[in-house]
């Protein structure tokens, strides 16, 4: 693609894509477990998090 | 007027931000937290863009351009080394090592390593300061020598007045604003850098004709510009290439200066969110400086300096405003990262040695003369942290003479104590959060083998064998002997304790409550 070999292209994505998916998925799972923690400090179940 | 007034007068704009920020900051600098820690108190955006932007230096800006230009495709390998590096660092490495530095109270990182490993007699607080103090003055005077030909290839001013212009402006903001300073204008030190490394590689290529003409007339020059594995091609030479750029990153994971962005973030959410946006700064920062350095090679196949290869285009690409922004980008770059380790060593001298070291053999507040006013004052953290700014200044100063008559190429320095700082705290930082079996035996035998080690190769192995870059030799000693050290010794119940601990702190739900700390003093 675009006269660069095939295998530089595929090093272009493999630098990117699974240190971002990563670093993207760390922190949905934070914000989901931060906000069922929440939910159950609101229900009077389990205090949040200190820190 | 001065021809280059457009130059001189957006330096002035980022100066004069730099200076507000430093009497901004200076209100919150009462104690060594608020000092050296900025009270724990950072957000995401301003960790994130700081640690990315202290991790990658003037090297980023000069030295990986100048790369991308001589290896061109093959450079890209640092990328991936170092985005992985820091997606990690952000998801396991810092969540489990903040938990415990909340704790502990930690400070600095000789701080985290003592009570981690229960080090009484302080080993491990006297390597680690003797390796920061070295490595960090190392990396801060070839960060000034980098400001000094910045200023001169920029606005042709001598080399000596470049040094000495942006060391004033470091010091102003590093001592008075601490890391509060440091951190918020690393956020705009950041994003300028982005966005020259963004710009600069378009609007190249956009003068080439577009991406087909660029790998035209890098295939024109040299064909293995466009390949990955390089020159060497599919050789042991170019798979050792390859280990070498990846091995770039490795520090990403336990360097000290970035633990302690970790220390100074605000909460678990903030480490999360940070990481996302580190390894996404990273990714453009890195990218953009391959792809300039391509670019660039394509427009000028024969240049004497392949580091010059930025300023080059971007006096010739953009106006002069836009030409101001990047000399502000590329000394931001350099300030970025020197504000950083002259922080991380005046933390060493007031912290580790002064107050850790000295205060506990003068413990004794009530004796009289020297030993009493010694105790004294490691006590008082609101006299030590006004110390600790003038401690800021003399190291600077240091720095300063160093730095001016030292003229050569800095990126070969930048690169060796980016190497000592990671191959010393990295493996046993890991280690220390994530292994139950980790003892203190082993985790000095970590640290001086990785130390060593990455020394060692850099002076007598990396030139015999493939060039192999020291930080992976260092990174594999030093996690190789922690790991055999340990299994030699006693197991450490305690040390066990304080890893279960360092899980829990990091699980991102409920409950994990902050636990009995323990005391700093």
């Amino acid at each position: 693609m675009f006269g660069f070999p095939a295998d530089t292209w595929v090093l272009v994505v493999v630098s990117v894509a699974p240190g971002m998916a990563l670093a993207v998925w760390n922190a949905r799972r934070v914000r989901r477990a931060l906000a069922r923690a929440e939910s159950l400090r609101e229900s009077g179940g389990t205090p949040p998090p200190g820190r | 007027m001065p021809e280059n007034w457009p130059l001189w007068a957006v330096l002035a704009a980022y100066l004069s931000f730099l200076f507000g920020l430093a009497v901004w900051s200076s209100r919150s600098t009462g104690d060594l937290a608020g000092y050296y820690l900025a009270g724990r108190r950072l957000p995401a955006a301003v960790v994130g863009f700081s640690a990315a932007s202290t991790g990658e230096s003037a090297w980023l800006l000069l030295g990986l351009t100048g790369m991308g230009y001589l290896l061109g495709a093959n450079a890209l390998w640092i990328v991936l080394g170092e985005v992985v590096a820091t997606a990690v660092a952000w998801s396991f490495v810092g969540p489990r090592f903040k938990g415990l530095a909340d704790r502990y109270r930690a400070i600095t990182v000789a701080d985290w390593l003592e009570e981690r490993f229960g080090d009484t007699r302080q080993v491990l607080r006297i390597l680690g300061s003797g390796v920061v103090l070295v490595m960090a003055g190392t990396y801060m005077a070839a960060q000034l020598t980098a400001s000094g030909k910045a200023f001169g290839s920029f606005l042709g001013i001598p080399y000596e007045t470049g040094v000495l212009l942006g060391a004033a402006v470091i010091l102003f903001y590093t001592a008075f604003g601490g890391l509060k300073a440091v951190a918020w204008s690393d956020l705009l030190q950041a994003t300028l850098m982005a966005a020259a490394l963004v710009a600069l590689p378009l609007v190249a290529i956009r003068e080439l004709g577009g991406l087909g003409a660029l790998a035209e007339r890098l295939a024109a020059i040299e064909p293995a510009l466009l390949s990955p594995l390089g020159a060497a091609g599919g050789s042991a030479r170019g798979y050792f290439d390859v280990a070498s750029h990846l091995g770039v990153g490795l520090a990403f994971l336990g360097a000290p200066q970035l633990l302690v962005r970790f220390m100074a973030s605000k909460d678990r959410k903030t480490l999360s969110d940070g990481g996302v946006m580190a390894a996404g700064v990273i990714v453009l920062f890195d990218l953009g400086a391959v792809l300039t350095g391509m670019a660039g090679r394509a427009l000028h196949p024969q240049i004497a300096d392949a580091e010059g290869i930025l300023p080059l285009l971007a006096s010739e690409l953009m106006p002069p405003v836009v030409t101001g922004l990047f000399l502000v980008a590329v000394l931001a770059a350099i300030m970025s990262t020197a504000d950083s380790v002259l922080l991380l060593a005046s933390s060493t001298v007031v912290r580790d040695f002064f107050q850790k070291l000295l205060g506990r053999r003068f413990a004794d507040p009530a004796a009289p003369g020297v030993r009493g006013a010694a105790a004294r004052l490691a006590a008082d953290e609101r006299r030590l942290s006004k110390y600790g700014k003038a401690v800021t200044l003399v190291l600077g100063l240091v720095g300063i003479a160093v730095a001016l008559p030292e003229v050569r190429v800095v990126f070969f320095f930048v690169l060796f104590s980016w190497s000592g700082l990671g191959c010393a705290f990295a493996p046993v930082a890991i280690l220390g959060i994530g292994w139950r079996r980790m003892t203190l035996p082993g985790a000095v035998a970590g640290m001086v083998c990785g130390f060593s080690a990455s020394v060692l190769w850099f002076l007598y192995g990396k030139p015999v064998f493939f060039e192999l870059f020291e930080m992976v030799v260092g990174f594999g000693a030093g996690f190789l002997a922690a790991v055999v050290v340990s299994l030699l010794t006693r197991p450490d119940p305690e040390g066990a304790r304080q890893v279960d601990l360092a899980r829990r702190y990091a699980r991102p739900g409920p409950p994990v409550g902050p636990g009995p700390a323990v005391p700093s003093g």
